[in-house]
C-alpha cells in the first residue's frame, strides 16, 4: 500500500534559514483511500513550507518528499496531477463567472472540455454556489469565495485534496457546511484530505490521523481512531443533587473518583465493572445524572503535550494524574 | 416512477495531453478579449492600412488605369522594399498599441488576486504559463502583422508574376521574420510590464513608453554625445535597421552601429524582459 | 449604571444598506461575545461604541460617556479591528508607541507602556522588526498590543483570535480574562462558537441587524422554553429504552441512531427526564452514556439563527 505522503529526512531551506529540519514519516496508509490527515503546529512550525514543498514550489536541501510514491521535486507534473489545493489566502481570478472559472481550472487539470463543463456545474451546486454560479467571482462574499476555492480543488477528483485553513473567516453556519463537505469528500467520495488548521475542534471532527510540527520537526504523529477506541475505563460524570458520600460509594465498587466541583467527577473504573453499575449507584442515591461519558484525551491535550506545554495528558495513565489538568484549566492559562 | 439521486460525483475519466492543456489559457483569454468592444475596434482599425496597401498594389499592377497621369507619378507606384517597409512601420504602431491595450490584463490581475497558487498547483510550470500568455498576445498581434503582410505580398506576387518574385522574394521573408521579431518583443514587453506593475493603465503606458519614449531618449543621447551609439537603446530603430537589412535597402551612415550590434541589443532587451518575468512570477514569495 | 454600555433604540443605515435596526442593549463588565453571521451588524455595533460612526437614531452611553465625546471616550477605549493594516514602514515598537504618543503620553512614559504592552503579547524579540515582515499571528498580536497599551476600560476586539495557533489563543484568552477580572469590559466577536462557550460571561446573538438574544448562556437557553432540551444517550437495547421513554408525556421526540445503539431524546423537563432515566436503569436497562446536546452556544446559534444543516 502506497502511503499518501512519505517524507524521508526532508530538509528545506528558505533563504538562509532552515525551516524543515529532517522530517520523516508515512501518512495515510490505508486501503481504498478516504483518509483525512490533520497538520497542526504553532505558527512558524513549517506547515506552509511543507505544503509548498509538496506542491513542488521549493527544492529540498536534502531528503525526499513523496506523494503516492512520486517525488515532489523531481516529478512535479505527476504529483500535481493528483492534487487539489485550496490556498489559505484570498485567491481567485477576476472577471470570470464561477462556471467559467471552474471550467478553466478543470481543463487546466487535464479534463476534456465537455467533462469540465459538466463537472463545473455539478461541483458548484455541491458546494452550495448553485444560484450564484453565473455571477462574477469579484462580486462574491468571503464565504462564497472560500467555497469557490474548495470547488476548484475538487472538480478534477484528485487523490489528495490539500486544504489550508478552509474555515478561515467563515461564520458558524458556513463553517458547519464546509466541515460537512470535507467529511463527505473523505467518506463518500474517497478522496484523501490533508487539513491544515489552527482550530483543533475542526481537525478533531474530521481527521483520522494528525501530524504535529514544531520548529521544523515532527513532535507527534497521533492516530485519532485508535485514541478514540481506547480509554474506555476513564469516565466523566456530572451529577445533580447531594453528592456527599459518593466518593465512598465509588470505593465500594472498586472505582476511584476525583471531585472537580459543581457536580463534576472524574472516575476510573476497574476492568471488571460495568458502566451501568455506576449509574445504579447514582440512581440509588436519587442523584440526577446529567452527563456520563467516556473520557478520552482531546486533541487539545494531545497537542499541548506534544509541543511541550503540559507534562502529561489525563489519558496517559489509568490513575487520575496528581495535578488535574483539564481543558478548561488550560484555556484559563494556568499551565 | 423512478427517483434518481444525482449529486456530485468524483471525476474519474481520461486526462488530456500537454498541448491541449497549454492551449486552455489562450482559449479563455481570447474569448475574454474578443468580447471587449475596444479590442474589436482596434482590430478593425488595424485592417485599414493593409487594405489601403492592397489597393495601392492593385493600382500599381494595373497602370493602364492611370494612363492619364504622368510618368513621374507612375514611378512613384513601385512596389518594392521601401513600400513594404512603410507598410510594416505603420502596422507596427497598431501592433504596439494593441499589445499595450491587451497585455496588461493578462498577468497583472493574477498577481493582484493571488491566483498563481491556483495555476501552479496544477501540472503547469511557470514557463508554460508564460508561454500560454505569450501565445495569446502573439496570436492577436500576428493577426494584424505578418498575416495581412503575407497576404498583400501574395497579392503582389499573383499580380506581378514570377519575374518580380525572383527579384524580390526576400521581401516576403523579411515581412514574416521582421514582424515575428516585433511580435515577440512586443509580447515580452507587455507581459513583463504586466508582471511588474499591478495597475493595468500604468502597465500599458510602460509598453508605449518602452517603444516611443526610449526612442526620444535615444535621440537626445545621440545629439548630446554627438554619436549614434544611443540608437542602440531605441527598439524601433533596431527593428528598422534589421528590417531594412533583410530587405536589402539598409544604408546606414558610418557612425551608425553595425547590424550585429543591433541584433545583440534586441536580444538583450528580450533577455531583460525574461529576467523580469522570472523574478515576478513566483508562486510563493520568500521574505527574508 | 455608569459602568455599563447602554444602547437605546439605536439604528444605523448606510444609505440604503442596513447596519443595525433598533438595537437596545445593556452590557455589564466582563467578557461579552458578539456572535452572528457575516453582515449581521457586529462591526457596525463596534464602530458605534467607539464613535467612529454615529447612530441615525437612539442614544449610546459607554460607561457613562457618549461616543459623541471622542476626546474622553477614546482615552478609555481600545479598539482592535479585523482589518490587517499597519502604517507603512513601521516597526512593531513604532506602531504601538506612535499610538501612545498620540494619546498624549510623554515619550518616556510612552516607551515604558509600549514595552509593557509588547511583553504582554510576547513580542519583545520581534518588536524592532517591521510589521510588514510579521506573520499573520504576529500582526494580530501587535495590533492587540496597540489597543491595550493605554490601559483602556473598554476593550473592543473584532475577531481577535483569527489566525492564531492554539497556544497563542490560550494566552490571549488568559489576557482577556485578566482584564475582565479587573472590572473592565471586553467585547469581542468570534465565529468559533466552542471558544465563545468557554470564555464568555455574556453572549449577544445578532442577525439581520437586530439583537436576537443576549445574556448569560445558560440563562438564554432556559428562557427558550419553546425548544425542548436535547440529550444523547448510548444504550445497547435502544429500542426498548425508547419504548419506555415514549410512555412519558414530557418526552416530545425520540430518534434512533442508525446503529440502533443510540438515541436522541427531546424533553420538555430536564429534571423529570433525569428521574425517568434513573428508574429505567434501576429497572435493569443498561445505559452507557448520556450527554446534553444543546446547552452551548452552537445549538443556541442554530435554533435562533440557523442556516447550517
Amino acid at each position: 500500500m502506497v502511503p499518501v505522503l512519505e517524507l524521508d529526512n526532508l530538509r528545506v531551506q528558505l533563504g538562509r534559514r532552515e525551516i524543515l529540519k529532517g522530517l520523516s514519516c508515512r501518512l495515510g496508509v490505508s486501503e481504498g483511500g478516504g483518509r483525512a490527515i490533520g497538520l497542526l503546529g504553532p505558527n512558524g512550525a513549517g506547515k506552509s513550507t511543507l505544503i509548498q514543498t509538496m506542491l513542488g514550489f521549493h527544492a529540498p536541501l536534502s531528503g525526499t518528499a513523496k506523494l503516492f510514491g512520486f517525488d515532489c521535486h523531481r516529478q512535479p507534473k505527476e504529483v500535481r496531477a493528483r492534487l487539489g489545493y485550496m490556498p489559505e489566502n484570498d485567491s481567485f481570478i477576476a472577471n470570470m463567472t464561477a462556471v467559467a472559472f471552474l471550467r478553466m481550472m478543470g481543463e487546466l487539470s487535464g479534463m476534456p472540455r465537455g467533462a469540465a463543463l459538466e463537472k463545473a456545474h455539478e461541483t458548484l451546486f455541491h458546494v452550495g454556489l448553485g444560484e450564484a454560479r453565473y455571477r462574477q467571482l469579484g462580486t462574491y462574499s468571503l464565504g462564497m469565495k472560500q467555497m469557490a476555492k474548495l470547488a476548484q480543488a475538487i472538480i478534477h477528483g484528485p487523490e489528495l485534496v490539500i486544504l489550508d485553513e478552509p474555515t478561515n473567516g467563515l461564520d458558524p453556519a458556513a463553517r458547519l457546511r464546509m466541515l460537512t463537505l470535507i467529511h463527505e469528500i473523505k467518506a463518500t467520495h474517497k478522496m484523501n484530505v490533508l487539513l491544515c488548521s489552527h482550530l483543533l475542534h475542526d481537525v478533531e471532527e474530521t481527521c483520522d490521523e494528525v501530524l504535529i510540527l514544531k520548529d521544523g520537526r515532527i513532535v507527534h504523529h497521533a492516530n485519532l481512531e485508535e485514541e478514540r477506541r481506547s480509554n474506555r475505563r476513564f469516565v466523566e460524570l456530572e451529577l445533580g443533587g447531594v453528592t456527599t458520600g459518593f466518593a465512598a460509594a465509588l470505593g465500594t465498587l472498586g472505582a476511584a473518583g476525583v471531585d472537580e466541583g459543581e457536580g463534576r467527577w472524574r472516575v476510573v473504573l476497574p476492568a471488571d465493572i460495568e458502566i451501568g453499575a455506576l449509574w445504579r449507584l447514582a440512581a440509588e442515591r436519587h442523584l440526577q445524572v446529567r452527563k456520563l461519558t467516556y473520557r478520552r484525551d482531546t486533541l487539545e491535550e494531545i497537542f499541548l503535550k506534544a509541543v511541550g506545554h503540559i507534562r502529561a495528558t489525563p489519558g496517559d495513565a489509568t490513575k487520575p494524574p496528581p495535578l488535574p489538568v483539564s481543558p478548561e484549566e488550560v484555556t484559563h492559562g494556568r499551565l | 416512477m423512478a427517483v434518481y439521486k444525482r449529486g456530485y460525483q468524483r471525476y474519474e475519466g481520461p486526462r488530456t495531453g500537454t498541448w491541449d492543456r497549454l492551449m486552455v489559457l489562450p482559449r479563455f483569454s481570447w474569448g475574454q478579449l474578443m468580447s471587449q468592444r475596444l479590442v474589436i475596434a482596434v482590430l478593425i482599425g488595424a485592417a485599414f492600412w493593409p487594405l489601403l496597401c492592397g489597393i495601392f498594389i492593385y493600382i500599381a499592377n494595373h497602370i493602364e488605369l492611370l494612363a492619364g497621369f504622368g510618368q513621374g507619378f507612375q514611378k512613384f507606384l513601385a512596389v518594392d522594399g521601401s513600400f513594404f517597409k512603410t507598410f510594416m512601420i505603420v502596422q507596427s504602431t497598431f501592433a504596439i498599441g494593441l499589445a499595450a491595450m491587451t497585455g496588461p490584463g493578462l498577468i497583472a490581475p493574477d498577481l493582484t488576486n493571488n491566483a498563481l497558487p491556483l495555476y501552479f498547483s496544477r501540472p503547469m510550470s511557470r514557463w508554460e504559463y508564460v508561454l500560454a500568455r505569450m501565445i495569446v498576445l502573439a496570436g492577436m498581434l500576428s493577426a494584424i502583422t505578418w498575416i495581412p503582410g503575407l497576404l498583400i505580398f501574395g497579392m503582389q506576387v499573383g499580380m506581378a508574376g514570377g519575374d518580380w518574385f525572383s527579384k524580390y522574394w526576400n521581401l516576403g521573408l523579411a515581412v514574416f521574420l521582421g514582424f515575428a521579431m516585433l511580435v515577440i518583443l512586443a509580447s515580452l514587453v507587455a507581459l513583463a510590464s504586466s508582471a511588474w506593475v499591478k495597475w493595468r493603465v500604468v502597465a500599458g503606458a510602460l509598453v508605449l513608453g518602452f517603444f516611443f519614449v526610449l526612442a526620444g531618449a535615444a535621440q537626445m543621447m545621440n545629439s548630446i554625445f554627438r554619436d549614434s551609439a544611443g540608437s542602440l537603446l531605441n527598439p524601433l530603430y533596431l527593428l528598422g535597421r534589421l528590417w531594412a537589412a533583410m530587405m536589402g535597402i539598409d544604408s546606414p551612415d558610418e557612425s551608425e552601429p553595425g547590424l550585429w550590434a543591433c541584433a545583440s541589443a534586441l536580444i538583450g532587451f528580450c533577455a531583460l524582459m525574461i529576467v523580469v518575468l522570472e523574478r515576478k512570477l513566483r508562486p510563493v514569495e520568500v521574505v527574508k | 449604571m455608569s459602568n455599563e454600555i447602554i444602547f437605546t433604540e439605536v439604528s444605523k443605515f448606510y444609505g440604503e444598506v442596513l447596519g443595525v435596526n433598533r438595537v437596545s442593549l445593556r452590557v455589564p463588565p466582563g467578557i461579552t461575545s458578539l456572535v452572528g453571521p457575516n453582515g449581521s451588524g457586529k462591526t457596525t455595533l463596534m464602530n458605534l461604541m467607539c464613535g467612529l460612526i454615529h447612530a441615525d437614531q437612539g442614544t449610546i452611553s459607554v460607561r457613562g460617556i457618549s461616543p459623541r465625546n471622542p476626546e474622553q471616550l477614546m482615552r478609555q477605549t481600545g479598539y482592535c479591528t479585523q482589518f490587517d493594516a499597519a502604517p507603512r514602514g513601521y516597526t512593531g515598537y513604532q506602531f504601538v508607541s506612535a499610538s501612545l504618543l498620540l494619546h498624549g503620553y510623554s515619550p518616556a512614559e510612552a516607551d515604558e507602556r509600549t514595552w509593557r504592552a509588547i511583553d504582554r503579547v510576547n513580542l519583545r524579540e520581534a518588536a524592532p522588526r517591521k510589521v510588514a515582515g510579521y506573520s499573520k499571528g504576529m500582526r494580530q498580536r501587535i495590533r492587540l498590543a496597540q489597543s491595550i497599551a493605554h490601559e483602556p476600560d473598554v476593550l473592543i476586539l473584532d475577531e481577535p483570535l483569527n489566525g492564531l495557533d492554539p497556544l497563542v489563543r490560550a494566552e490571549t484568552i488568559a489576557l482577556f480574562r485578566e482584564f475582565a477580572a479587573r472590572g473592565k469590559h471586553v467585547i469581542l466577536s468570534s465565529h468559533v462558537l466552542q471558544e465563545v462557550d468557554v470564555i464568555s460571561d455574556q453572549v449577544i446573538l445578532i442577525a439581520n441587524g437586530s439583537i436576537i438574544a443576549e445574556g448569560q448562556i445558560h440563562n438564554v437557553r432556559e428562557e427558550m422554553t419553546e425548544h425542548p432540551s436535547q440529550f444523547l444517550i448510548r444504550c445497547p437495547d435502544a429500542a426498548k429504552v425508547a419504548a419506555l421513554l415514549f410512555a412519558e408525556d414530557h418526552i416530545t421526540e425520540v430518534r434512533l441512531h442508525a446503529d440502533r445503539q443510540g438515541l436522541l431524546v427531546l424533553t420538555r423537563s430536564r429534571e423529570r427526564f433525569s428521574e425517568l432515566l434513573n428508574q429505567i436503569v434501576l429497572g435493569g436497562q443498561n445505559i452507557e452514556s448520556i450527554v446534553q446536546a444543546d446547552a452551548n452556544v452552537d445549538s443556541l446559534y442554530e435554533y435562533l439563527i440557523g442556516g447550517g444543516r
